[in-house]
């Protein structure tokens, strides 16, 4: 079951991109825009708004690349985090998911007999999350990160982590018994 | 040491993720079993959805953008290194006309920048401000290209790009660009790996391509022999020999003297 390919830029690339080198540039943007862009399709309304951050993303990317230290995936992600802050500041406010929303989910996924949730159905879900919650669950199920990345990308401890991931999925739980009383 | 439920569950998941079967794991769990079920059923049809697919035209879009960036930075490295006098932009914005013409001629110039930045850049050479855009432009087209034949065919008019750019150079600042010559040699090294991995009669013809670049590079460079300055004719000739010993090896790859798969170790 083990689908989620997890992000992994070689040292020796971040170093040449540093620098500048175009070739390393290019390498950074095409092996890490899926995951980037997932991470902020799962959390925007719109995949043409998802597209447009992620675009802001790699732009902030490489105009800061020079002073980048540490680990380079938790940094790229924290800029993600910082762009899609940014957004909800622009916006002033966030959609909310009603329950008619995740009984069509349900509905859908019944009726056409579909093995697996379309990311339009996960991107409802995640509306009834808090902010953090909703990290964790597109970090890990999504992105496939680790506990210790999740916890370095939220400023939070492991256990806090394993928390909010029980939190994120009970929530989840109740949302689903409701609709279907 | 596992002391809570939140622990348990995260054990479960991770063994999910590893390949293990809910029924499997939770079995190890008979005092949590309907509660983890539950939690875990949410989650393995969370992490069993389809992702959200990539548009071609945002991904292109991007990279372009990301070389503007990228231009933008190196010009400012380049303006704090030498300090050298920059093209002043303030006319520009002082002219005395009404706001509604300084708006035209902005628009102008933003549909100036976003739509005829990349057909210009096309005919840009080394050192020339489009150049990287250039340079990204040919990656976007490499990566949106599905099939191994056009990969191949884009690497063979990547190398043939850069000899161009190479004599160019030479015209223009009567010195050898090392940097071009590397990369006229890389490209056509890549070039190797998607011409692999295409059927006999298509692997044969492009082979044959191969060769003639091949053979047009090492006539370009032999020719830059008694011009190149001193101190570049050793780069020069490293270059010429490297040429030379690929025509050898390309022999062998036209008539299959050498496996395919093993074609990549060619390089240099």
């Amino acid at each position: 079951m083990e689908k989620t390919k997890r992000l992994d830029i070689p040292e020796n690339v971040v170093k040449r991109a540093r620098l500048l080198d175009e070739d390393a540039l290019a390498t950074l943007v095409k092996e890490s825009y899926p995951f980037i862009f997932r991470y902020l399709y799962y959390r925007t309304n719109l995949k043409e708004d998802a597209e447009d951050l992620t675009n802001d993303v790699f732009v902030r990317m490489v105009s800061a690349i020079e002073k980048q230290k540490g680990n380079f995936i938790a940094w790229l992600f924290r800029i993600a985090k910082n762009v899609l802050i940014d957004y909800y500041r622009k916006k002033g406010g966030k959609k909310e998911t009603s329950l008619n929303e995740v009984q069509e989910i349900t509905a859908a996924k019944d009726k056409n007999n579909r093995d697996s949730l379309y990311p339009e159905d996960i991107k409802k879900m995640l509306q009834f999350l808090t902010d953090d919650q909703k990290e964790v669950i597109t970090l890990k199920f999504i992105e496939g990160h680790s506990n210790e990345e999740i916890a370095r990308s939220i400023n939070k401890s492991v256990g806090a982590v394993k928390l909010l991931q029980f939190r994120a999925l009970t929530t989840l739980r109740d949302v689903l018994k409701r609709e279907m009383k | 040491m596992i002391n809570s439920f939140e622990d348990i569950l995260d054990l479960c998941i991770n063994r999910i993720m590893q390949g293990e079967a809910l029924d499997e794991v939770v079995k190890d769990y008979p005092e949590h079993k309907e509660q983890l079920e539950q939690l875990l059923v949410i989650m393995t049809d969370m992490y069993d959805s389809t992702l959200p697919q990539i548009r071609d035209e945002a991904f292109a879009s991007t990279l372009i953008n990301v070389g503007k960036e990228l231009q933008r930075q190196k010009e400012q490295f380049s303006d704090d290194v030498e300090e050298s006098p920059s093209f002043k932009w303030r006319w520009f914005f002082n002219f005395p006309s009404p706001a509604w013409q300084r708006g035209v001629v902005f628009a102008l110039v933003l549909i100036f920048v976003s739509w005829g930045t990349v057909n210009i850049s096309a005919a840009s050479f080394p050192g020339d401000i489009l150049y990287p855009i250039k340079i990204v432009t040919e990656k976007v087209r490499f990566y949106l290209t599905p099939n191994s034949e056009g990969k191949a065919e884009l690497r063979l008019t990547f190398s043939e790009e850069r000899t161009q750019e190479l004599v160019q150079y030479f015209e223009e600042n009567g010195e050898l660009d090392t940097q071009l010559i590397q990369a006229m040699l890389n490209e056509a090294a890549l070039a190797v790996h998607d011409i692999s991995k295409l059927p006999k009669p298509q692997r044969t013809v492009y082979v044959s391509k191969l060769q003639h670049l091949n053979a047009y590079n090492k006539d370009i460079l032999e020719n830059f022999r008694d011009k190149a300055p001193q101190h570049q004719k050793q780069a020069l000739e490293k270059a010429i020999e490297t040429c030379g010993s690929r025509m050898k090896w390309m022999d062998d790859m036209k008539y299959e003297r050498v496996p395919p798969n093993e074609w990549c170790s060619w390089n240099h």
